[in-house]
């Protein structure tokens, strides 16, 4: 059971800590800094969490039975903020499918005209953002007014091409 | 049960996930969405398999179930990205061109157009949304709901009061 709550927990005391400090100020390459901040806080409270258990009269029984047991919390928190950091980027950026689901169920049982959709999500909303964070994060720089890929950029899209070609899959978007 | 045998049990299911995703996707059989679904039941009956030769008390059995369930998100997510990611297309279209592209080159390459064409396909293949004579309405409403809980996540995280109907030009 205490396996179970400090996963549980460790992963909560992050995610809360997330929220603080977005709503301070969200940091401009905010993934990695997500990343960092939830593995950080992580680690931060199950060392806290282990050294509680040896200082604290009775706190010993909260605590996992011994390291193999703190490892599978440790790792239930890590996968818990692993799912999160995933799930992330479409609570940034907005994800053009749900935009458009959502631009058709607002207008209700008659529905939304696809040329009304196509006039809205032109290529400065659908495109240029996405640009951008290609710089911001480092994938991409400008040479001139040529954008090339950055060693960090070349190496995603070899990743992901590799990976599509393993499933036999094109080029997706 | 020892705690690196669960870890061990846990990774060997999502180990068989994997291997079964990619055959089934090599296959031809499943499309991306049905590869990812069954890969993951076949991954969870691995895990079943392997806990039932022990008997555990349930918090046990749940924690290696959620770091499997989180373990399939995950992959699940790593998938979507290179299948709708703009950002992963458009890091390949710059790949495929080794001197570098222009904002208008890049988006001859994959402009809106493409983009919502490709979204909007996807969509009604998969019965989210019905077209008739050029407009679009409901038939579905299970992405609908994905797309309220993310809205309600923007709020909470990022303290967004509400959503815009359109998103705006300059958003991230």
């Amino acid at each position: 059971m205490n396996t179970l709550a400090c996963g549980l927990g460790w992963f909560a005391v992050a995610f809360v800590a997330h929220v603080l400090r977005w709503r301070i100020a969200r940091p401009a390459a905010s993934g990695q800094a997500l990343i960092r901040l939830m593995v950080a806080t992580i680690l931060l409270a199950a060392a806290t969490t282990w050294f509680a258990g040896r200082v604290v009269p009775g706190a010993a029984a909260l605590v996992p039975a011994n390291a193999g047991e703190a490892l599978r919390a440790l790792v239930l928190a890590l996968a818990l903020a692993a799912s999160w950091v995933m799930t992330y980027p479409a609570v940034e950026v907005e994800s053009p499918t749900l935009v458009m689901v959502k631009a058709i169920a607002d207008r209700g049982p008659g529905g939304l005209a696809e040329a009304e959709l196509r006039q809205v999500l032109d290529e400065d909303v659908m495109v240029s953002p996405r640009i951008r964070d290609l710089l911001d994060e480092r994938l991409a720089a400008l040479r001139g007014d040529r954008l090339v890929l950055t060693a960090k950029g070349a190496a995603l899209a070899r990743a992901f091409a590799g990976w599509r070609s393993v499933l036999r899959l094109g080029m997706g978007g | 049960m020892n705690a690196l045998v669960h870890l061990g049990a846990v990774a060997a299911a999502a180990a068989v996930n994997l291997v079964a995703t990619v055959a089934l996707c090599r296959s031809g059989r499943q499309r991306m969405l049905g590869a990812m679904a069954w890969g993951a039941a076949i991954g969870f009956a691995a895990l079943a398999a392997l806990g039932a030769t022990v008997s555990l008390p349930l918090a046990d059995r749940l924690v290696d179930v959620l770091t499997y369930a989180c373990a399939c998100y995950v992959f699940v997510h790593f998938n979507n990205m290179g299948e709708t990611a703009r950002r992963v297309r458009l890091v390949r279209e710059l790949a495929a061109a080794p001197s570098g592209l222009t904002e208008p080159e890049l988006v001859a390459r994959y402009g809106a157009r493409e983009m919502i064409d490709r979204r909007l396909e996807r969509l009604v293949d998969s019965r989210q949304i019905r077209r008739d004579g050029g407009r679009l309405t409901i038939a579905n409403p299970s992405v609908l709901w994905m797309a309220r809980l993310i809205g309600l996540a923007k709020r909470v995280v990022l303290g967004e009061r509400r959503e815009r109907a359109w998103p705006r030009a300059s958003a991230r």
